[in-house]
C-alpha cells in the first residue's frame, strides 16, 4: 500500500465565501485542497480523469502545465476558472463556479509556488482526518475570553463572527430562554410557575441551575429518543405488503429513552445497539438495544415466496437497509452507496461494503415467515429457560396423560391402570354410582392429581412468561460473504471477512477475523471499531447531531452524511474541539448539551439584524438563535400539557389510537378519543408506517422507515386545515377553556393564563382587547383554539 | 379560481404565465422556488406559502434548465396485483400451439410460489383493431376502440417478483419503503397549477386501499407537501381535516379565524425576517379556500347524462370506478398535476385486484370490467375536450403473469411474472397507435428491445418536461433520483 497521508481538510471554505485575510499564509490542505475537492475532483480523480487530468495528487496538475508555480496569470489553472465576459467560466463544468475568493486563494497558492504536500492525496474527507486536538490558546481559532462568552463554545463562534464584520446577537429574554429550554430538552412548555420562578431568580448560576434541573427530567428521554429513533428507523409495523404490527417493538423505544435519561455513554449506547447480545456485560437492556438492528421494515412475502431468487433479493436489500442504517446514523457516510461499484465521491470501495455486511451477515429478523417477538434472555437465564422449557414439556405430558386417564375414565366408568392404589371412600357423581364403589374415589384423586399438574404447568409457564419480550430477530452462523459484482446477485465474486471502513486510517480496518469467524465475534469487534477514540466519525457525529437539535443545524449541516456530498463543518475547530471533550467526558450527551446550553451563543435572542443576514443568510455563523417551528410531536405534546390532559405515564407498550382490519394487509382506522391513555406523549404513540396521523404528517413527522436526521419545516394549507378542524385539537382547546375557567374567573386573568400557558408571557393591551373580544362574541374555547392555531404558539424564538 | 392570481411572480412566473400563453413554457426554469417575503403584507404577492422549506440544499441543487413539455399533467392508472398480458394486450399465437405443453429451453423457471405448470394459451379470444390494427383480448371491448389513441409497450422488466416490492418500484423507482413516489416527484418539481387543490391527488379504488396503503403515493423523504392525498370514497369529505366539524359554532368559527389571522399579520409584521410566518397567513387563507375548491371538484352534479352513460357512473357494478375515472378527468381539468387511479385494492380474499393465482379467467373478468369502459370512457372524454394533447395517460400493472399456469388447485391461475409485462401510455407527445418491444414467442422474456422501470419513469418525466438526470433531491449523502442511476427515455415512442 502506498505511503499516503490524508489530508486534513479543515475547511475555511464555508458556503462559498471563503476569504482569507491578506496577511495569512495559504496552507494547501487548509484552503485549497476543499476547493478542488469540493469543484473539481468528481470528474478528475485518479481513475476518472476527465481530460485525463487526474487532480489526486499534485503531479497532475504540473505536468499539464496547468499550473506555473510562481506565475499565476501564466497558469492555465486560473483562465480555466476565472470567468471572462460575464461568461461561465469554463471549469467546473457542472455545479458551482469559484467564487472570486476561491479563485484568489487559488491564484494565491501559485504565486506562493504552488505547494502540494508530497503525501498530500486527493480526495481525502475532512471527517476522516484525525479529530484535532484544539489549543484554546490559539488566536487563529478562538477568541480571548471576553465578558461575553460562557464557553470556549462562545471564543469559537465569536471568532468567526469577528472575521466577518459581525456581532452576536443580545441575550435573549428569560421568558423566552426557558420558553425555548424546555422544548428544546423537553418537548413541552413551560408553566406559568416555572416561568416565574425563573424569571425571578436572581442567582448568578439561575440559568446553570435550570439546565441542570431539565437535565435530570425524564422528560429528557422521551424528547431526545425520538430524534434517535428518526435515525434508526423504528417500525412498529412491517411495512412491506402486510404492514403487520409489531406489538413488541416499544422496548427498544423505552431503552433508548432509559439510556438518555441514566446519560449512558453515548459510546456503550453504540456498542449496545451492535453487540449488545454478545457483548459482556449481557444485560436485558443490552440486548433490547439490538432491536435496532432488525428495526427496519420486514418483507414478509418475499421470505414466504418459493422463489430463491426473491428470497436472495430481499435479504439483500435487508442489508442494505441496515448497513444504510449504521453507516449513516452512526459513522455519518452513505456506506450503502458502495453496494454496487466503489463510492462515487467518497473513498470507500465496493469491498468495504461487503466487509461490513460480514459483520452483520448473521443478523436475520425472522428464521421462517414471521418476524416474532422472542424473550430477551441473557446466557444464564438461556440456560435456565432451556431447563424450564423442559420442565414444561414434561409437566404437560403428565397433564396430557392424567387427564387421558381421566377422560377414559368418564367414558368407560373403568379406572385405567394407576401406579398407585387408589383409596377408598368419598362422595361419587350419579353415573359413576354405576360404576365400582373404587371409581369414585379414583376420580376424586386423579382429579387431585390433575390440579396439582395444573400447578405445576402454571408455575413453570409464570416463570416463562416473566421475561421481557422484544423484538430483537435472530442470530446465524453464515456461510463466507462474497462479493457480488456490480451489486448482482447472481454474479457472486470473492469472499470478504468482516472489517471496518479501509478509509479510517487511524485504525486497523481488518478485525483479525477470517471469513469463517463466528457471527458473535464480528459483531463484537466491529463494534469496537465503531467506537474506539481513534474512530474520527462517531464522536464528530453526535457532537454534531446533538448541535443540530439544539440550533437546528448542524456545524455540518447535513447530519447523517460526513462524505464529499454532504455539507462542510461552519467551524471545523469547534467541531473538533466538541468532539474531543465529548470522549474526554465519557462520551456523556449530558455534559455535552450542558455545554452547548450554558453557552453565550445558544442564549442569544432570535433579533433579526439585516447587515449580518445579507453576510450570511443561513445563519451559519450564528449571529443569533434561528427561530423554529415546534415539530409534529411537540405541537400535540405542547396542547395536551396546557390542557392539562396530558398522561403522566412514561414507558410501556404503545398506545394505538385506531382498529385494525386485515385483508393480506393490515388496515389502521384511526379513531380520535379523549381517554388518557391516548392522552400520552407522542412518542408512545405506535410508530406505523401507514396508519399515520394525519395532523402529525401535515407537521412532517416523517414515515418510520425513511432515515431522518433532520425534520422538515414545511407551512401548507393540509398542515392549516389539520390544526383548524382536527378533533384533537378541538378538544384540546375545550379542555383548556375549561381548565382556565376552573382557575379564574375573571376573563381577563383567563387571558392572561392562557398566554402563560401556550406562549409563555404576558398578553399587551392589544392581545387582551383582542382576546376580550373574541370572548365576548364567540367563547373561551373558541379563544384557546384561536391561540393553538397562533404562530407564536408554533415557533420557538 | 385557477389562473385569477396572476401576481404569484416572481417566485413563480413560469405557473403565472402557463395560463396566458403555453408558448413561453420552453424558457421556464424548472419550478424550484425560493420562498420571497413580501414585507407590504399583501398575501396574493407571497409565494406559495406552502413552498416553504428550510432547506436550502434542496434549493441550490434544483436544474435550472430543463425543455418543453408535451404534457403538462399526467394520469396514471394503476393496476395491482399483476395484469396477464397474454390475456390482454401481448398476443401470442405460439402458445396456442404449445398449449399444455412445459416451457423448455428457457433456464431455470424461478416463479413466487415455485409451481409452474404448462403453458396455457390466453384465456380471451384476440382480434385486430382500430386503423392501427393493434392486438387487444376479449377482455376490454371499450378500450379496444382506443387503440389508435394508445402506446403499447410490451417489453417491461422489473425486478421483483413480489407484489410490494414491484409495487414500489413502479410507483417509486425502488424496491423498498420509504421512497417518494413518481406523484411526489413531479409536485416537487412541477409544483402546481391550481393552489386550492392538492398537487398530486390519489383515487383509490372504491373496494379497498391497496397493500402498503399510504406508502404507495408517500413523499419519501422529500417534503410532507408532496405527499399524494388520497381522497376518500365515503361520506366524510374527500380529505381529513377539509370540513370545519360540526360541533363547531359557524359564528364562533368567524370570529375565531378574524382574530387568527389578525394575530398572525401581527406577528408577521413584527417578524418580516421570518418567512415562515407570512407563509402560515397565506396557508390559512388557501386552506379556507381549498374548502370550497376541492368539494366543488368532485362534485359530479354538473356532468350531463351522457357523460355519465359514457363513464358507467350509474352502472350499479362498475359505478365506483367510474366516479373516480371521472373524477380524475375533472381534477386535471383543475390543474391538479398527477392523478393516480387505483383500479384494484389488497391481495386478500375474495380477489379485488389482478392477482389471478386461482382462476385467471374470473379472476380477470371481474377486474376488467372495473377497468374497461371508465378507462376507455376517460380516454374519449379527454379527447373530445382537447385535453389529450397536452395530458398523458399511463396504464400499468406492477408485473405480468406467467405464461403457464401455476400447478396447484385448480391449474387455471398463473403466477406473478417480473419478466416480462405489458404496459400502455395515451396522450401527449407520444406517436399513438403503435407497439414497442415485444416479448418472446411465448411472452416469457423480452425478444427485442426490453424496457425497464427506470426507462418507463424517464420517458414519462421527459414528456413531462423533465429530464430524468436533472431532477435530484439531496438526501443523506446522495442526489436521489425517481430513477436512481439508470434509465433511458424510450424515444422511439416519442412523437
Amino acid at each position: 500500500m502506498p505511503k499516503t497521508t490524508t489530508v486534513c481538510l479543515l475547511a475555511s471554505v464555508l458556503f462559498g465565501r471563503a476569504s482569507i485575510a491578506a496577511d495569512r499564509d495559504i496552507d494547501f490542505t487548509r484552503d485549497v485542497a476543499p476547493i478542488f475537492e469540493k469543484h473539481c475532483l468528481l470528474c478528475h480523480k485518479a481513475g476518472h480523469a476527465e481530460g485525463d487530468l487526474s487532480l489526486a495528487t499534485g503531479d497532475g496538475l504540473r505536468e499539464a502545465g496547468y499550473v506555473v508555480p510562481g506565475d499565476p496569470e501564466g497558469s492555465h489553472l486560473i483562465a480555466l476558472v476565472t470567468p471572462s465576459d460575464g461568461q461561465r467560466p469554463e471549469m467546473p463544468k457542472t455545479g458551482t463556479p469559484l467564487t472570486d475568493a476561491q479563485v484568489e486563494v487559488l491564484r494565491r497558492w501559485i504565486q506562493d509556488g504552488a505547494e502540494w504536500p508530497d503525501d498530500a492525496l486527493l480526495p481525502a474527507l475532512w471527517s476522516l482526518a484525525p479529530i484535532t486536538p484544539i489549543d484554546l490558546n490559539r488566536p487563529e481559532d478562538v477568541e480571548e475570553p471576553s465578558h461575553w462568552s460562557r464557553q470556549p463554545i462562545d471564543r469559537f463562534v465569536l471568532k468567526r463572527l469577528r472575521d466577518q464584520g459581525l456581532k452576536p446577537a443580545p441575550t435573549a429574554l428569560r421568558r423566552e430562554l426557558i420558553r425555548r429550554l424546555k422544548y428544546d430538552l423537553l418537548g413541552l412548555p413551560p408553566t406559568p410557575e416555572e416561568i416565574a420562578a425563573f424569571v425571578n431568580d436572581r442567582r448568578d448560576d439561575a440559568w446553570e441551575r435550570l439546565v441542570d434541573r431539565f437535565l435530570a427530567s425524564p422528560h429528557l428521554g422521551e424528547r431526545w429518543a425520538q430524534h434517535w429513533l428518526d435515525v434508526v428507523r423504528f417500525s412498529e409495523s412491517n411495512g412491506f405488503e402486510d404492514d403487520a404490527p409489531r406489538p413488541h417493538a416499544w422496548p427498544y423505544r423505552d431503552y433508548v429513552i432509559r439510556s438518555f435519561n441514566e446519560d449512558k455513554p453515548y459510546d456503550q449506547f453504540v456498542r449496545e445497539q451492535i453487540a449488545g447480545d454478545v457483548l459482556a456485560p449481557i444485560t436485558h437492556d443490552s440486548m433490547i438495544a439490538t432491536s435496532m438492528l432488525v428495526n427496519g421494515p420486514f418483507d414478509h412475502a418475499a421470505a414466504v415466496s418459493a422463489s430463491k431468487t426473491e428470497q436472495l433479493r430481499a435479504r439483500e436489500v435487508m442489508l442494505e437497509e441496515l448497513l444504510t442504517t449504521i453507516g449513516q446514523s452512526i459513522l455519518g457516510l452513505t456506506v450503502n452507496c458502495a453496494r454496487c461499484h466503489d463510492h462515487k465521491f467518497d473513498p470507500i470501495p465496493q469491498e468495504d461494503y461487503y466487509r461490513i455486511k460480514a459483520v452483520f451477515e448473521g443478523v436475520l429478523q425472522a428464521d421462517s415467515s414471521a418476524f416474532r417477538a422472542q424473550p430477551v434472555l441473557t446466557p444464564d437465564e438461556a440456560t435456565q429457560w432451556n431447563r424450564d422449557q423442559e420442565a414444561l414439556k414434561a409437566a404437560e405430558a403428565v397433564l396430557a396423560k392424567l387427564r387421558e386417564q381421566r377422560a377414559a375414565l368418564d367414558d368407560t366408568g373403568t379406572p385405567p391402570p394407576s401406579d398407585t392404589p387408589l383409596p377408598s371412600g368419598k362422595e361419587t357423581t350419579p353415573r359413576q354410582q354405576e360404576g365400582t364403589g373404587t371409581d369414585a374415589v379414583a376420580i376424586q384423586q386423579l382429579d387431585g392429581r390433575i390440579a396439582d399438574a395444573e400447578q405445576q404447568v402454571a408455575v413453570v409457564r409464570q416463570r416463562l412468561d416473566s421475561f421481557p419480550k422484544a423484538l430483537i430477530g435472530i442470530r446465524k452462523q453464515p456461510a463466507p460473504t462474497v462479493l457480488f459484482e456490480r451489486g448482482d446477485i447472481r454474479a457472486p465474486g470473492q469472499p470478504v471477512s468482516a472489517a471496518g471502513l479501509s478509509a479510517v486510517k487511524q485504525l486497523p480496518s481488518q478485525l483479525g477475523i477470517d471469513q469463517h469467524a463466528e457471527e458473535a465475534e464480528r459483531r463484537r469487534r466491529f463494534a469496537h471499531w465503531v467506537t474506539e477514540p481513534r474512530n474520527p466519525l462517531t464522536a464528530r457525529v453526535i457532537v454534531n447531531r446533538v448541535w443540530h437539535h439544539h440550533f437546528g443545524v448542524g456545524i455540518v449541516e447535513t447530519p447523517s452524511d460526513f462524505g464529499a456530498n454532504g455539507g462542510r463543518p461552519s467551524h471545523p475547530e469547534l467541531l473538533d474541539w466538541l468532539a474531543a471533550r465529548f470522549i474526554a467526558d465519557g462520551w456523556s450527551l449530558k455534559e455535552l448539551h450542558r455545554r452547548i446550553l450554558t453557552s453565550a451563543t445558544w442564549r442569544q435572542s432570535s433579533q433579526f439584524n439585516a447587515r449580518a443576514a445579507s453576510v450570511d443568510a443561513d445563519n451559519r455563523l450564528l449571529w443569533r438563535f434561528t427561530p423554529r417551528r415546534l415539530d409534529a410531536e411537540t405541537v400535540r405534546d405542547a396542547m395536551l400539557f396546557a390542557s392539562g390532559e396530558l398522561s403522566p405515564q412514561l414507558g410501556g407498550s404503545s398506545f394505538q389510537p385506531f382498529t385494525t382490519t386485515t385483508f393480506n394487509t393490515t388496515f389502521y382506522h384511526l379513531f380520535d378519543k379523549g381517554d388518557s391513555e391516548f392522552n400520552r406523549r407522542t412518542i408512545y404513540r405506535m410508530h406505523l408506517n401507514t396508519g399515520r396521523d394525519p395532523l402529525l404528517d401535515a407537521l412532517d413527522c416523517p414515515a418510520p422507515s425513511v432515515l431522518t436526521p433532520h425534520r422538515r419545516q414545511t407551512i401548507t394549507p393540509l398542515q392549516a386545515l389539520g390544526l383548524m378542524n382536527d378533533t384533537f385539537v378541538l378538544r384540546q382547546a375545550e379542555k383548556l377553556a375549561t381548565r382556565l375557567e376552573q382557575n379564574k374567573s375573571d376573563p381577563n386573568q383567563q387571558i392572561g393564563e392562557l398566554w402563560q400557558r401556550t406562549l409563555g408571557h404576558e398578553p399587551d393591551p392589544d392581545d387582551l382587547a383582542r382576546a376580550a373580544d373574541v370572548i365576548c362574541h364567540a367563547d373561551l374555547q373558541t379563544l384557546c383554539w384561536v391561540l393553538f392555531n397562533s404562530s407564536e404558539f408554533l415557533q420557538i424564538r | 379560481m385557477r389562473g385569477t392570481d396572476h401576481q404569484r411572480q416572481p417566485y413563480d412566473e413560469a405557473t403565472a404565465m402557463r395560463d396566458d400563453d403555453a408558448t413561453t413554457i420552453s424558457q421556464t426554469p424548472l419550478l424550484r422556488r425560493h420562498f420571497l417575503g413580501d414585507a407590504a403584507l399583501g398575501t396574493s404577492a407571497i409565494a406559495l406559502a406552502w413552498l416553504l422549506e428550510r432547506d436550502a440544499r434542496a434549493d441550490t441543487q434544483q436544474p435550472v434548465a430543463h425543455f418543453a413539455p408535451q404534457a403538462k399533467r399526467l394520469i396514471h392508472i394503476f393496476s395491482p396485483g399483476g395484469v396477464s398480458q397474454v390475456d390482454t394486450f401481448d398476443y401470442k399465437p405460439e402458445l396456442e400451439r404449445l398449449d399444455g405443453q412445459p416451457l423448455t429451453g428457457k433456464g431455470d423457471i424461478d416463479t413466487f410460489f415455485g409451481r409452474p405448470g404448462n403453458l396455457r394459451k390466453s384465456y380471451y379470444r384476440f382480434a385486430r383493431h382500430g386503423q392501427s390494427g393493434q392486438w387487444v383480448s376479449k377482455l376490454f371491448p371499450h378500450l379496444a376502440k382506443c387503440v389508435d389513441d394508445l402506446t403499447f409497450i410490451k417489453s417491461m422488466v422489473t425486478k421483483s417478483s413480489s407484489h410490494t416490492p414491484a409495487c414500489f418500484q413502479m410507483n417509486t423507482g425502488f424496491t423498498m419503503n420509504g421512497f417518494p413516489s413518481l406523484g411526489a416527484w413531479l409536485s416537487y418539481g412541477l409544483g402546481t397549477e391550481n393552489e386550492e387543490l392538492p398537487t398530486f391527488v390519489v383515487l383509490p379504488d372504491p373496494r379497498g386501499l391497496p397493500n402498503g396503503g399510504s406508502n404507495n403515493w408517500s413523499q419519501g423523504f422529500l417534503p410532507a407537501q408532496h405527499q399524494g392525498v388520497a381522497f376518500r370514497t365515503g361520506g366524510n369529505g374527500p380529505i381529513a381535516h377539509l370540513k370545519t366539524p360540526a360541533s363547531v359554532d359557524v359564528s364562533h368559527r368567524r370570529i375565531g379565524v378574524a382574530a387568527l389571522l389578525a394575530m398572525n399579520r401581527d406577528v408577521a409584521t413584527a417578524h418580516p425576517d421570518e418567512d415562515a410566518l407570512l407563509a402560515r397567513v397565506r396557508a390559512y387563507e388557501l386552506s379556507a379556500r381549498m374548502q370550497a375548491s376541492i368539494p366543488e371538484a368532485v362534485e359530479l352534479d354538473d356532468e350531463t347524462a351522457e357523460t355519465r352513460r359514457l363513464y358507467g357512473v350509474d352502472h350499479p357494478a362498475i359505478g365506483g370506478s367510474a366516479r373516480n375515472f371521472l373524477l380524475a378527468r375533472r381534477l386535471v381539468e383543475r390543474g391538479v398535476r398527477f392523478v393516480q387511479i387505483f383500479n384494484g385494492g389488497a391481495l386478500g380474499s375474495p380477489r379485488i385486484n389482478w392477482d389471478a393465482h386461482e382462476d385467471v379467467r374470473r379472476n380477470h373478468d371481474n377486474q376488467g370490467i372495473q377497468l374497461d369502459q371508465p378507462c376507455a370512457a376517460l380516454l374519449t372524454d379527454l379527447k373530445r375536450r382537447g385535453l389529450l394533447e397536452d395530458t398523458l395517460v399511463v396504464w400499468s400493472s406492477e408485473f405480468g403473469r406467467t405464461p403457464f399456469t401455476e400447478a396447484k388447485g385448480s391449474g387455471l391461475g398463473r403466477d406473478h411474472h417480473p419478466d416480462v409485462f405489458t404496459t400502455w401510455m395515451a396522450g401527449a407527445g407520444l406517436k399513438p397507435g403503435i407497439s414497442y418491444g415485444e416479448s418472446d414467442e411465448v411472452a416469457y422474456k423480452p425478444a427485442v428491445n426490453p424496457v425497464t422501470v427506470y426507462d418507463f419513469h424517464a420517458t414519462i418525466l421527459h414528456l413531462l418536461g423533465i429530464d430524468h438526470e436533472r431532477l435530484t433531491y439531496y438526501h443523506n449523502g446522495i442526489a436521489r433520483r425517481l430513477t436512481n442511476v439508470h434509465g433511458h427515455v424510450i424515444q422511439d415512442i416519442l412523437a
